[in-house]
């Protein structure tokens, strides 16, 4: 319902003809025993149902009418004749779209998995392959760069861009044969399509460029035995903050740790830094003196897909130790 | 007379199907997103919900009998969806096909841009495409479980075997596979069971421990109930499912390789005329088919490879497709009528459904199967 009454408030001035309007329920009604709507001069109807309501009738599109569009609405008169009216629906006034990177500077490992790309707006789905290009510092274009997967937060707003692991992952014959995606050492050339559409149909408006910067390879899992942080201390609200040796996923740092006092999990915000080379956690309330940990999701990665329970590129030839440790202890003194 | 008949049959057909569901809501359902379809006996059609993480299971009453088959092909099918949808052409993306192989009825589900709105349409046996209207209809939605840091937010395929449901999915951030289970009877708030899932990658002779299942299939062999899967890297894969415990790691054993640069879509099976099982898997190409004139393609798979016997004929021993040829090992060779197909799903043991893309113009028809 929601969505026709946004839809409703968004009717023109042309729209309201008197014989045929947008009623409260956002269906299109008119005076007659039948009708028909149609997306501007398309030769087949939209999908609805068309109910009769004493000398009126009334259709209930199957999908929300879309702001922007045109729709021709044939109506039959008790006369028998068939009459047209068209509705316009504006668009809203909304203000572009924007995107950003993650992590920023996008500074990444060669076998870098993955990268979030977000945007200020929910973003048309379907496209993102014909709508994001990667280019070599030459200004040659990386054919096949990404996994066709396409990711997307429950809020349409960030986009999982995975760099292809088939070519990010050594000796898979993708990657034997095309090579990686990203080239040691080099600048690299993100750029997304100012055609790409916010869910209202507001595009981006201007070409948006990132530079991403590989460096070498990391085959090696996060230890946060390397991690440094220090105590807070008791009766305040002093933000615990913990400095990584690497970029760590951005996205998975938002839920991956957990601060415990004793065995209760602590409320508070979390706040991760754009180059996700840190995490901070302010508590609700003061801490408390004794004995805290931290506790890490070992399924928390690097930039490469290593996680706390091995790295990405598993060789059976050459295993690689876990990192034991998942709980970082410390105490809250006065 | 016509009329009390057809309510006794609608009554009759949905007490049957009754121990599918328990406790459905009838009306009230909105399908926010969609990534696959499936059907399950009498009509009983699974929704892949990413947005929700879940799986939806609609009781559509369809059971029957078989007269929905499509009777000739649709012609640009795309234009006739997009004008129902109010969209242009361009515009709409179908997320994926399914049969109802209680009535040969074909089920699309369509995605539109910009808003991403979904909606699921179906396609008779006169070839008119009409939206599935859900108001009359049961259903249940079951919330998959997500990771300790994560939810699942892509649900990549879903079926029905018996007495329960899988689904394969993965959480957005984790370059992880998992396979859930659903116990039917089908109720809302269900708990789902979850495996992670790893296998060995016949390429380069490793375990595959991340990749995610694209597409499968429920197998039933002497030796037990299998997910039989397909990655991007396209090993065939199966897992056993019997007797684990939720929260478990399930090994899975590479059975076939079909070469790189493919990207499994979907699987099906079936038998031949011989009574010779096999398994289709329809397929993307990255690059030009060296066989055909259409990056999407398909083979099949004699089910004989599925009962391999491990160490010697499985993992880095499985057999593997020869891409210099059109057929080879015996057992794997192309489905010629699936060059071009967008989405594909079994009608009958003789046929398949497939959508094909032409040009950028998509035609819906029944094709044989060898």
């Amino acid at each position: 319902m929601k969505r026709w009454l946004s839809v409703l408030s968004l009717v023109c001035s042309i729209a309201c003809a008197d014989d045929v309007r947008v009623n409260e329920a956002g269906k299109i009604e008119a005076y007659g025993s039948d009708l028909r709507v149609f997306r501007d001069d398309a030769t087949e109807p939209l999908f609805g149902s068309v109910v009769k309501e004493r000398d009126k009738v009334c259709f209930a599109a199957a999908l929300p009418l879309v702001p922007g569009e045109t729709y021709r609405v044939e109506y039959r008169s008790s006369d028998g004749s068939w009459s047209t009216k068209r509705l316009k629906f504006k668009n809203p006034a909304t203000v572009a779209p924007t995107v950003s990177i993650s992590p920023s500077p996008t500074v990444l490992p060669a076998n870098a998995l993955k990268i979030y790309l977000h945007f200020s707006q929910p973003m048309e789905q379907g496209v993102f392959l014909d709508r994001i290009t990667l280019q070599r510092q030459d200004g040659s274009v990386v054919q096949g760069a990404f996994r066709e997967t396409e990711l997307w937060s429950p809020d349409g707003k960030r986009l999982t861009l995975w760099l292809h692991p088939g070519r990010q992952k050594t000796g898979v014959n993708l990657n034997t044969d095309e090579g990686p995606v990203l080239q040691e050492h080099q600048p690299h050339t993100l750029k997304i399509a100012a055609n790409w559409r916010s869910n209202t149909g507001m595009a981006l408006g201007g070409e948006t460029v990132f530079t991403l910067a590989a460096g070498t390879v990391d085959h090696t899992c996060p230890d946060p035995q390397r991690w440094q942080f220090t105590a807070p201390k008791a009766g305040t609200r002093d933000s615990l903050t913990i400095t990584f040796d690497e970029p760590l996923d951005p996205a998975m740092l938002v839920a991956a740790l957990k601060v415990k006092d004793r065995e209760a999990e602590i409320a508070g915000a979390v706040t991760v830094p754009p180059d996700a080379r840190a995490w901070s956690f302010t508590p609700s309330a003061g801490w408390k003196s004794g004995p805290h940990s931290l506790q890490i999701d070992p399924l928390l990665e690097d930039l490469a897909g290593n996680n706390l329970l091995g790295p990405f590129e598993v060789d059976r030839e050459a295993p690689t130790k876990a990192v034991k440790t998942t709980t970082l202890r410390f105490e809250v003194g006065s | 007379m016509k009329a009390l008949c057809l309510s006794l049959l609608i009554v009759t057909t949905l007490g049957a199907s009754a121990a599918l569901l328990e406790s459905p809501q009838t009306g009230g359902l909105q399908i926010q997103s969609l990534s696959s379809l499936s059907f399950g006996p009498e009509g009983l059609l699974l929704v892949a919900e990413p947005a929700s993480a879940s799986v939806v299971a609609i009781q559509t009453g369809e059971a029957g009998p078989k007269k929905e088959r499509l009777a000739k092909p649709v012609a640009d099918i795309g234009a006739q969806i997009a004008a129902g949808l109010g969209a242009k052409k361009e515009d709409i993306t179908i997320k994926d096909l399914a049969v109802n192989p209680a009535s040969g009825r074909i089920y699309l589900g369509v995605q539109r841009r910009p808003d991403n709105a979904v909606l699921i349409v179906s396609v008779g046996a006169e070839g008119k495409v009409a939206p599935l209207n859900l108001a009359p209809l049961s259903w249940v939605r079951i919330t998959l479980p997500g990771g300790t840091a994560s939810k699942v937010t892509n649900i990549t395929d879903v079926a029905f075997d018996k007495d329960r449901v899988f689904a394969t999915g993965t959480c957005n951030e984790e370059f992880a596979s998992r396979i859930f289970t659903i116990p039917v009877p089908l109720k809302n708030g269900a708990t789902a069971s979850v495996f992670s899932a790893e296998t060995y990658h016949v390429a380069h002779r490793k375990w595959e421990t991340k990749a995610p299942i694209q597409s499968f299939i429920p197998y039933q062999s002497k030796e037990g109930t299998f997910v039989v899967g397909a990655f991007a890297c396209t090993p065939v894969a199966k897992f056993r499912v019997d007797d684990i415990q939720s929260g478990a790691q399930v090994k899975g054993v590479s059975m076939v390789e079909l070469g790189s640069g493919n990207r499994p879509l979907d699987l099906f099976s079936y038998s031949d005329k011989s009574g010779k099982e096999w398994l289709v898997v329809h397929t993307q190409r990255f690059k030009q088919n060296a066989f055909g004139p259409s990056k999407m393609w398909g083979a099949r798979i004699s089910m004989d490879y599925l009962d391999a016997k491990a160490p010697e004929q499985t993992n880095e021993n499985a057999a593997r497709r020869d891409e210099k040829e059109a057929k080879g090992p015996e057992g794997i060779e192309i489905v010629d009528a699936l060059f071009g197909a967008v989405q594909v799903d079994k009608l009958s043991d003789t046929e398949a459904v497939v959508l094909r893309d032409i040009e950028g113009i998509l035609s819906l028809e029944v094709a044989a199967l060898p």
